[in-house]
């Protein structure tokens, strides 16, 4: 069986590279904004805030990756921004994606 | 004297740490294993003071709870002034950093209490409290000279004043982890019965000075990693990460030994918890609560320059003022 590439619906993969101190308050703001589901990754690396290698809890980051509408993006980007201002090192990128089933992640 | 310090297994190994790391060696521990072995020495230190606390004098106890808040808001306080003194540091760094100085690094406690033990020196259970009581505080003191300084720059530029969310920080301030399994650990120590307390001894006291070999065997790696970073920290600050500890040690000494009239080992690690600096409860704190300070930093300095200095210069060195202080 076949997917018609068709049916995929447009959409946004929203990545977010956060230190994991900042965690809790990026799923709050998740769901505030009516975001149902996202996946979330330890990450390990290196930047302008030092190694982040993972050995204590300053010193991790999170790498999440949010499937969303291309409006919904918007806001979330938006809504990041005062975070920003405070200096919270907050990494966002975002690519096209083309996503199956849409409804089950809510849009 | 004097070299004896050096040679205890534990010290050995924070050295063989940083040797392996000089030298590229491919040691490493596996992933959340030192945050396992932390949580297995707050619990067995806990434990202990906890059993010991269960015969201490009650009054006295509550006076090293009063000093050892007093501390908690006065170091930091102290820090702050020395690292902006010649305004070299800016202020959010220098109240992160000094959030660091007036909390406590259990790992540096335990290795003045190997000392102890090696020498033969017996001590009171209170400091093991006061570390508890320690540990909040200089959180606290941080975040509000970060919000202070926030409001005066706010004013200064005419923007609009970034608010600080106190809620969650004060939660984290006073419920992460270490103070948790450290109080907790207490309680159950002071209240178990002796003959149950007896049952845990082989997991809490007799293994506990090899799993302090491991874990400042971790330690040294990760201090040796932080020694790139010195470079770039500057001749203020790691100033700071000697001067600092000399001069909190010396405020814990003289508290230790004449407002609560603790003996030698008392006095000794009294000194030793305020000359040391958190690299464990205060870094996630100051990341989340002042995200403008620059986290590489304080970690650098507490981990990279304190700690090694407490531990090779620090604990001799209070050893011999605290006898020559008290007199013995």
């Amino acid at each position: 069986m076949k997917t018609n590439v068709a049916e995929m619906t447009e959409g946004k993969s929203v990545q977010i590279i956060i230190n994991s101190t900042f965690e809790n308050s990026l799923v709050k703001i998740l769901k505030k904004l009516g975001v149902t589901g996202y996946t979330q990754l330890n990450a390990r690396g290196n930047g302008n805030s030092g190694v982040q290698d993972g050995h204590s809890e300053g010193e991790t980051n999170v790498l999440f990756v949010i499937l969303m509408s291309k409006e919904m993006a918007d806001t979330l980007i938006d809504s990041l921004q005062v975070y920003r201002k405070k200096g919270h090192h907050i990494l966002i990128y975002t690519y096209d994606a083309q996503i199956l089933d849409p409804e089950l992640i809510g849009f | 004297m004097g070299l004896d310090s050096l040679l205890i297994p534990a010290v050995m190994f924070f050295a063989l740490g940083v040797i392996a790391k000089l030298i590229k060696s491919d040691l490493k521990f596996p992933e959340g294993m030192t945050k396992g072995i932390g949580l297995y020495l707050l619990l067995a230190i806990g434990l202990k003071g906890g059993e010991a606390l269960a015969q201490a004098d009650f009054q006295l106890a509550v006076e090293s709870i009063i000093w050892a808040a007093i501390l908690g808001f006065m170091l930091p306080v102290i820090g702050y002034g020395l690292l902006r003194f010649r305004n070299k540091v800016n202020a959010f760094d220098a109240a992160a950093i000094s959030a660091h100085y007036g909390s406590v690094s259990a790992a540096t406690f335990l290795t003045a209490v190997a000392f102890l033990e090696v020498s033969g020196v017996s001590y009171e259970s209170y400091p093991i409290v006061m570390m508890v009581i320690m540990e909040s505080p200089a959180i606290i003191v941080g975040l509000l000279i970060a919000a202070f300084v926030r409001k005066r720059m706010a004013a200064e530029q005419g923007g609009e004043t970034v608010k600080t969310e106190w809620g969650p920080l004060l939660h984290e301030a006073f419920t992460n982890g270490s103070v948790v399994v450290l109080l907790g650990a207490l309680v159950i120590g002071a209240v178990a019965s002796p003959e149950s307390m007896a049952k845990v001894t082989p997991f809490t006291k007799e293994i506990f000075m090899g799993v302090l070999c491991l874990f400042l065997l971790d330690m040294g790696i990760e201090a040796a990693k932080k020694l790139d970073a010195l470079k770039k920290a500057g001749v203020t600050l790691i100033a700071f990460g000697v001067i600092m500890p000399l001069i909190g040690g010396t405020i814990g000494m003289v508290i230790g030994a004449t407002m609560l009239g603790f003996s030698l080992g008392g006095t000794f690690l009294l000194a030793i918890l305020s000359a040391s600096a958190s690299y464990i409860a205060v870094p996630p704190a100051m990341r989340y609560g002042v995200p403008e300070a620059n986290p590489s930093y304080y970690l650098t300095l507490s981990l990279g320059i304190t700690f090694p200095f407490n531990v090779v210069v620090g604990i001799p060195l209070f050893y011999q003022m605290s006898i020559w202080y008290i007199g013995v």
